[in-house]
């Protein structure tokens, strides 16, 4: 791994060279030392003012050599890593992205300052500039991050923060590449809103809204790790769900902290302009919380085409009439000689309490004898061959809610690759006054909806 | 056993797609070519040119010239060469008229067992004003609709 450090002598940036030459030695990589200098501006007051200012920049430039080729020396034979130097001036941030891009570098390590919050809104940041401009991930090391002797690896467990967007892929590989070197153990973390899943989900009932739902936690799981896939390399994985609602930073760093991590992965903000001061970006948070903590910033990679998913798990659902009984025989129809599950769904509606997850609204509930008795109705439309074509079948009756909502609940409940629905086909006038079931299932899906006709019906 | 209940084994011998060459209707694309790989069937894909006025001498299309023809052609050339590169053979045509009617009558004519579309997933004011030509096509179809949501998020 090529690493570009960027080191202004301070506490920080002692501690983010050291870190850096730690990472190059776990990856067999090498370090570019890199220090900006201010550009000097000539005194218009001066007489022969450009002289002078050539000058201290010559001796600006001198000093900044020596101290690099002493930090470079000491990180040599502490870490024994190739070690170069490279002192430019200009303005930092710019000057630091640029080089990045001249050489290539897999990883941008900077310090964190120790500035207040006032020095900051009035100074800014150059890492927290460089965190929001930078195509390449950027690790901030905080000054008090402790690394081990040379031979000890610094990073023994990561964190790796993980949202449903595409940005966060960039993180997850970028741990795959870290693993692929040397073991570490990774947790991944999966922070949820709760309202949000629960809606998402459809489950209903009084919910707590601030501790983790076993539903929801095992849901979000399996998503990650089907998302995660296999990691290469030694060490644990495993996966922390908790529940967050708006500090995602604190929440973030108090899981790192608790479960003993040595750096955080995340995605970058890629906000600007005004959505940035309502949404302050996370890396400034981050960094007056965790004072022991390096972070890295990975921004998102160009997106991958999604992939498509084979169908093998279809949710079927009928409401007992002609049309959703044809579309139920249909869906055994898509799966036959290749196999796969068939989830025969059924939809007792009823009003549920709004919230659905607040309150639970007990009128019109089926009781176990009448959900025993839609369960047999369902079973009775199972084709006869279907467990010799390889067809296994789920039966599920959701209670309550309409049914369009309450499909695409179980939809992301059962985790189905499509949905197969009877119904469309008919009249402009019909349609208009009746709607339907299926338009409201197709318009609303995250997955793929097969709408199957009713010959029997005419347009 | 009683017969007919029995599994419809009968492959669909024909997927007809519908794209309008944008992202969405590409991942519809690459579902089709996955399910008549698994189906064995063929492919044809349409692609749909709505005129704007009609006038008794002929037809007007809006922001239409020449050219548009010639590039509508490469763009369903790129996607059949897609379709054949997966071993599947495809047949295409431009379709014009109304979206939703051109494509079900074509597919009643090829005897297409399934129609393959994408959906953009406009909802609210611009599903309004919009409409959504999938929802047209599930509504006038006389075969199986497929409708494929453009997977802007990772799920």
């Amino acid at each position: 791994m090529k690493i570009l450090c960027g080191t202004n002598f301070d506490a920080g940036a002692e501690a983010a060279a050291r870190f850096a030459a730690n990472l190059a030695m776990r990856t067999g990589g090498a370090v570019e030392l890199m220090h900006v200098l201010p550009p000097i501006d000539p005194s218009p007051f001066v007489a022969g003012g450009e002289v002078q200012a050539r000058r201290t920049a010559e001796i600006e430039r001198d000093g900044a050599t020596r101290a690099l080729a002493d930090t470079s020396a000491t990180l040599r034979a502490s870490a024994g890593v190739p070690v170069t130097t490279h002192v430019e001036p200009g303005p930092p941030d710019a000057c630091l992205l640029l080089r990045a891009s001249q050489i290539d570098a897999d990883v941008i390590v900077l310090g964190m300052t120790g500035r207040s919050r006032v020095e900051r809104w009035l100074l800014g940041s150059v890492a927290e500039r460089v965190v929001r401009l930078s195509e390449r991930p950027v690790l901030l090391v905080p000054p008090a991050t402790e690394v081990g002797a040379a031979s000890h690896p610094a990073i023994s467990k990561v964190l790796v923060a993980l949202d449903d967007r595409e940005a966060s892929g960039g993180a997850l590989n970028f741990v795959r590449r870290l693993r692929a070197h040397r073991p570490c153990d990774v947790v991944a973390l999966r922070l949820y809103w709760p309202i949000e899943e629960y809606r998402r989900l459809g489950l209903t009932g009084p919910r707590d809204l601030f501790q983790a739902d076993t539903e929801v936690v095992k849901d979000l799981e399996t998503s990650v790790r089907q998302r995660v896939g296999t990691l290469t390399g030694g060490g644990a994985f495993e996966v922390a769900v908790e529940v967050s609602w708006g500090g995602r930073a604190a929440t973030i760093v108090e899981v790192a902290r608790a479960r003993k991590c040595d750096l955080i992965v995340m995605g970058a903000e890629t906000r600007h302009g005004l959505s940035r001061l309502s949404h302050a970006p996370v890396s400034d948070r981050m960094a007056r919380l965790a004072p022991e903590i390096p972070i890295l910033f990975v921004p998102a990679e160009p997106a991958a085409s999604p992939k498509v998913t084979p169908l093998s798990t279809v949710l079927s659902a009928t409401d007992f009439s002609d049309a959703g009984n044809l579309s139920v025989r249909a869906a055994y129809g898509l799966l036959a000689g290749r196999g796969g599950v068939v989830e025969l769904c059924h939809v007792h509606e009823r009003p549920l309490a709004s919230p659905a997850y607040a309150y639970d609204e007990t009128a019109g509930r089926l009781n176990d004898v009448e959900r025993a008795a839609l369960e047999t109705r369902l079973r009775a439309l199972v084709p006869p061959d279907a467990a010799e074509h390889g067809i296994t079948t789920h039966v599920t009756v959701v209670d309550g809610g309409r049914a369009s909502t309450a499909l695409i609940q179980a939809a992301e409940r059962l985790r189905v690759d499509a949905l197969v629905l009877g119904g469309g086909r008919h009249g402009a006038t019909r349609h208009a006054l009746l709607g339907s079931v299926a338009q409201a299932v197709t318009r609303a899906s995250r997955r793929p909806v097969m709408v199957v006709p009713n010959p029997a019906e005419e347009a | 056993m009683d017969a007919d209940k029995k599994i419809e084994t009968d492959n669909p011998q024909m997927i007809l797609v519908a794209t309008d060459f944008s992202s969405g209707s590409d991942q519809a694309l690459d579902q089709a070519i996955r399910m008549a790989k698994v189906l064995g069937a063929r492919v044809a894909l349409a692609h749909v040119i709505e005129p704007a006025i009609e006038f008794p001498m002929g037809t007007a299309y809006s922001d239409i010239d020449g050219g548009y023809f010639a590039s509508v052609d490469l763009a369903l050339e790129a996607r059949a060469a897609k379709v054949e590169k997966a071993g599947l053979r495809c047949t295409t045509k431009i379709l014009e008229g109304p979206v939703a009617s051109e494509l079900t009558q074509w597919a009643g004519q090829l005897g297409a067992r399934m129609i393959i579309v994408g959906t953009h997933g406009r909802t609210g004011l611009s599903h309004v004003l919009l409409g959504s030509v999938a929802e047209k096509v599930v509504r006038h179809a006389a075969c199986p609709v497929l409708t494929v949501p453009y997977a802007r998020k990772a799920a």
